[in-house]
């Protein structure tokens, strides 16, 4: 197997390295131990690189067929292979199956990139009542007088929390534009031009007043608002995973690279952020939704 | 116009190695590898595309070529290779440069080492 994979490398040489080559190529295979062959293998794609890319005069286009041109003109009948102009079939074949089997990997690859196996439909079955027998007999004359209760939507418990906090969040607020308590893709690609709206100051950056948080800093010693703006930035999750580095302020290159970082809060992987991944944990707990 | 030597001038290790070891007599591929790896003393691991790669531009530059084997191997369909006139002189240009380099360098740390007070 590894040396017929090795003589397809040495055929997918140009004509004229491989002719001349082939063969002590193949020898040399031969001749070395098994550790030594992934190491060959490795030297027989480079050396395929260097000779389709950087040796184009020894490729058979530029070799000189104006004997053959003088030849035909004395009307001397002209025999030539096509492999020197044309690829060989077998390059085709190998071609061709390469293809197929990139495609299939590729296929395969997307098929499990979700991490969940599509199943393919291959048919639809409709079950006939007469497969299941009924015993009428047992049945009673009257209708059944069962009720079904349905219970609460729990994401509308998640939705309640999350139009007041939304509300009470700038950051928020400037990012879900059509106020549904979601933001889409859309509105994350956006989040850039969106949070630079709250930067009232113009300093390039947002500073936990400008995402929210409201203390006079005359009321509080300087040590203690320093640690309520920290601790501020770091509870709510959009703020902690706008400020990618901790430093408690949202910099301009964040602001740059909100999109990027709003990504880390989609915990499903489905492009929207909920509010069950955006309400801190602590609140949420509070509210008994975790 | 016989070409000059100091035109091909410095040499890539691949080429200063097989040059080097078709000085004696004259070698088959797989004989070249082996000898490369026993002149590096195993560090230098010619593979068979590096070498004929090699060996294809350097009979195309005319240092080397292509020789009948020994007649005890004349039933194996291997190629041999020798230097070349041409070749013999580019690679002891280079043997030359590479000495130069070597006393220049050495001339160098010399001057580097601390004195003794």
């Amino acid at each position: 197997m590894l040396r017929w994979l090795y003589i397809q490398l040495i055929w997918l040489h140009p004509a004229p390295f491989r002719w001349r080559f082939g063969d002590d190529m193949l020898d040399d295979f031969d001749r070395s131990t098994l550790r030594t062959k992934p190491r060959y293998f490795a030297d027989a794609v480079a050396s395929l690189a260097r000779q389709w890319l950087l040796r184009p005069e020894f490729r058979p286009e530029s070799m000189p067929v104006a004997a053959d041109a003088s030849l035909e003109i004395l009307g001397v009948p002209l025999f030539q292979t096509i492999e020197t102009y044309k690829p060989p079939p077998a390059a085709l074949l190998q071609g061709g199956l390469l293809a197929l089997l990139s495609i299939s990997l590729v296929v395969l690859l997307v098929g499990k990139a979700g991490g969940v196996a599509r199943p393919f439909l291959i048919g639809v079955h409709f079950s006939r009542p007469s497969l299941l027998p009924i015993d009428r007999n047992s049945m009673t004359g009257s209708d059944l007088n069962t009720t079904v209760k349905l219970g609460p939507d729990p994401f509308e418990a998640w939705l309640k929390l999350a139009r007041p906090y939304f509300t009470s969040m700038p950051v928020l607020g400037a990012l879900d534009a059509d106020r549904d308590l979601t933001l889409s893709p859309w509105e994350i690609g956006n989040a850039p031009a969106a949070l630079r709206k709250l930067d009232i100051n113009y300093d390039g950056k947002l500073t936990p007043e400008e995402c929210g948080l409201h203390i006079d800093p005359k009321s509080v010693p300087a040590a203690l608002l320093a640690q309520l703006r920290q601790r501020f930035m770091s509870y709510h999750p959009v703020l902690a995973a706008l400020d990618a580095d901790h430093d408690g302020e949202i910099s301009s290159w964040e602001i740059e690279h909100a999109a990027r970082s709003l990504k880390k809060l989609d915990r499903n992987h489905d492009g929207y952020l909920t509010a069950d991944e955006l309400i801190p944990f602590e609140m949420a707990v509070h509210t008994g939704l975790r | 116009m016989k070409p000059d030597p100091g035109d091909y001038l410095p040499l890539a290790p691949a080429t200063l190695h097989i040059l080097l070891s078709l000085a004696g007599e004259p070698m088959h591929g797989y004989g070249i590898m082996q000898e490369v790896l026993r002149q590096s003393d195993g560090r230098y691991n010619l593979g068979p595309g590096t070498l004929y790669d090699n060996l294809q531009r350097l009979m195309k530059q005319r240092m080397v070529e292509e020789v009948a084997g020994p007649a005890a191997e004349e039933s194996s369909r291997r190629r041999y290779y020798r230097l070349s006139q041409l070749g013999r002189g580019v690679l002891s240009q280079e043997i030359a440069r590479l000495e130069d380099v070597v006393h220049e360098g050495r001339a160098r740390l010399r001057a580097l080492k601390p004195r003794r007070a």
